[in-house]
């Protein structure tokens, strides 16, 4: 069996299974936010200054918050009518791979991972910053102690040849520097 | 002019190094061929004129088509402009035939760039005259076209794939306007004053949401055992059974596009998809893996690579960004782009003509002898494969922008493609309004601004009202479509 196994000790088996599409609630639930975002974006487009002779830098953002509204009420519709309340799948209108909230909590702790790394990139350095961001990320995907280790030096070297290396690109030093 | 396409021999090594680079960083979510580029400028200033444009030549041209091998290996487009082959190539990657995906990529990729190649030769003057009667109602009007092309084919509800395609158009809302020095959306951010950055934002929707969307999966049950790869008659298999109609109209539709300034490999690819969709006899097959979906974006997008040429060398105007930094290295090294070129000849088009058409050549060995290669990525381990790619992809987004705050968008447009994806949304849309809204918004204003507010200047020009008609036409025969394909 290939050692870097595609089926982790233990781990993945307990990864938390995403639930069946609640296609109808989904709909309304994502419309809902929908409907916000455009009513804010267009409550910002309104502060746009006019513009004498021309539609003006206000008019595509005004249009297109009109728009979404619309797109948003009806895909809200379409949700209702394909059974929101009963959380009965619907017809195939939306399509969604399952609510968020539903979603095990791994690929937002993924991300608040990048933001770490980001903000951690230039004052920690290239070399330390990738090899924690890298490590925790593998973390995500295997148990095995060594593959924790080994994966993050493999990310850190072939990523500094490459960018440093090859390409000529300079990576902040950070604490190393 | 008779161009000489026997290239010296001397300039091959230089071709050959282009084309690998490009391949290279074109594979790379997040580096693309203009980057390569750019990085590669003051290395050709120490090279002859003749050398330095054989080999941003080569970039060029591996660079677009390098970026199918990410995307149908990996799901995550190399560049922009081979997000359509990720649907399709990446599906049949996962049915097992990885490699017959980058073979038939590789085949499009090549017929496509001779195609290209010839139309550049043959009438490169013309098609620049044409190219220039393309004013803003016909530029607003194309633009339209290629918008509701794409929300209209999206597998996902029509519904979805417009709201898709609004919030990106809105995402190219944030900066500076155009037209006139106003911020808008900048929320006092010096670094959201140029805009909403297009690397990260690619690299957010598709290498990082599918970085976020893996983490969340179950253990991967493994993609079915590889079959036929790279067999040269599988793939002659599959190229005869897309229709002429593809392999004709794709390459035309990516010429056309290439040779209009600023249209780019993007929105060659995603028409060219769309039609082959809306033209086939069995358009829901599209996504699952079917030749058509792959050969028509990379038909496509590589001929584009011959019509960017057209508007640069004939009237010195880039065609898409690479071509703008290919244009700066020309005119360093001494060459002004023009009608004179082509009127008075240059000693220069003849190494530039050569190296285009081998460097498809090259492109079609490299990328069949490297099949057994590519196939090996679809193999490596998740705990190997996300780790890597995460970290070399917000790597790539700091190298495109220089700045933090783009590896910060990465993750954040990251999140939104995720949520998005979650909901049913698909993403496609959203990185094509980014592309277009720019051009969508400020050929619409100068459209106005030209006809003193009149809205009937869109009709009046006959292109403008031809294309404007297809947009509105093209989702009702979708719709049509749909509903007799749904019927018992």
């Amino acid at each position: 069996m290939d050692r870097l196994t595609q089926t982790p000790l233990g781990g993945d088996a307990h990864a938390p299974q995403l639930p069946q599409a609640g296609s109808g609630r989904d709909d309304v639930a994502s419309g809902g936010v929908l409907l916000l975002v455009a009513l804010a974006y267009g409550a910002g487009a309104t502060r746009i200054p006019a513009q004498v002779g021309e539609p003006g830098p206000g008019f595509m953002p005004l249009t297109l918050a009109v728009l979404l509204a619309a797109l948003a009420i009806a895909i809200i519709v379409g949700g209702v009518k394909n059974g929101a309340g009963s959380g009965a799948k619907g017809n195939g209108s939306s399509g969604g791979e399952g609510g968020v909230f539903a979603a095990a909590g791994r690929p937002w702790f993924a991300a608040l991972a990048t933001i770490v790394f980001a903000a951690l990139f230039e004052p920690l350095g290239f070399v330390l910053s990738t090899l924690g961001y890298s490590g925790y990320l593998t973390s995500l995907f295997t148990e095995d102690r060594k593959h924790r280790v080994a994966v993050p030096v493999f990310v850190v070297t072939v990523l500094f040849v490459f960018f440093r290396l090859a390409l000529g690109v300079r990576l902040p030093t950070g604490l190393l520097g | 002019m008779t161009p000489d396409l026997l290239l010296s021999p001397e300039l091959l090594p230089f071709l050959v190094g282009g084309v690998l680079l490009g391949i290279m960083v074109g594979a790379v979510p997040g580096l693309t061929a203009t980057l390569a580029i750019s990085l590669l400028l003051p290395l050709t200033f120490q090279l002859a004129t003749a050398p330095a444009i054989v080999m941003m030549t080569g970039i060029f041209t591996g660079g677009i088509y390098g970026g199918s091998i990410a995307a149908i290996t990996l799901r995550i487009p190399g560049t922009p402009a081979s997000a359509m082959t990720m649907l399709d190539g990446h599906a049949m990657a996962q049915g097992g035939r990885t490699g017959l995906a980058i073979a038939l990529a590789t085949f499009s990729s090549f017929v496509g760039g001779v195609f290209g190649g010839v139309v550049l030769v043959l009438f490169a003057p013309q098609l620049a005259r044409v190219a220039l009667t393309f004013q803003s109602p016909e530029m607003f009007a194309l633009v339209v076209l290629a918008l509701v092309a794409v929300a209209t084919v999206s597998p996902e509800s029509l519904l979805k794939g417009m709201t898709a395609t609004v919030i990106g158009l809105m995402l190219a809302t944030v900066g500076i306007d155009r037209l006139v020095p106003v911020p808008r959306y900048t929320f006092a951010s010096v670094d959201l004053l140029v805009g909403v950055p297009l690397i990260p934002v690619v690299i957010g929707l598709f290498a990082v949401a599918e970085l976020l969307h893996q983490s969340g999966e179950p253990a991967h049950r493994g993609d079915a055992p590889e079959v036929g790869s790279g067999r040269l008659a599988a793939l002659w298999q599959e190229v005869r059974s897309v229709g002429v109609g593809v392999w004709v109209k794709s390459p035309a539709i990516g010429t056309l596009v290439g040779a209009l300034p600023g249209a780019g490999a993007a929105m060659a690819a995603f028409l060219s998809y769309s039609e082959a969709k809306r033209s086939s006899d069995a358009p829901e097959r599209f996504g699952s893996g079917v030749a058509e979906g792959i050969v028509a974006p990379e038909a496509a997008n590589n001929a584009m690579t011959g019509g960017a040429f057209i508007p640069m060398l004939a009237l010195g105007i880039p065609g898409d960004a690479v071509t703008a930094v290919i244009l700066g290295g020309l005119v360093m090294h001494g060459v002004t782009p023009g009608p004179q070129l082509f009127d008075q000849g240059s000693e220069l088009l003849g190494p530039l003509f050569g190296a285009y058409f081998w460097s498809y050549v090259l492109i079609l060995i490299f990328g069949l002898a490297l099949i057994p290669l590519f196939v090996r990525i679809t193999r490596i381990p998740r705990a190997m494969l996300f780790p890597f790619i995460g970290a070399l992809a917000v790597i790539s987004a700091f190298t495109s922008e220089g700045t933090t705050f783009a590896m910060y968008l990465t993750a954040a447009v990251g999140v939104l493609g995720f949520v998005l994806r979650r909901y049913g949304y698909p993403l496609i849309p959203v990185l094509l309004g980014l592309i277009l809204g720019p051009m969508l918004e400020s050929n619409f204003r100068r459209s106005m601004i030209l006809s003193e507010g009149d809205p009937s200047v869109f009709l009046r020009s006959p292109v403008a009202a031809v294309l404007l008609l297809a947009a509105a036409a093209f989702p009702l025969l979708v719709l049509r479509r749909r509903n007799s394909a749904a019927r018992p």
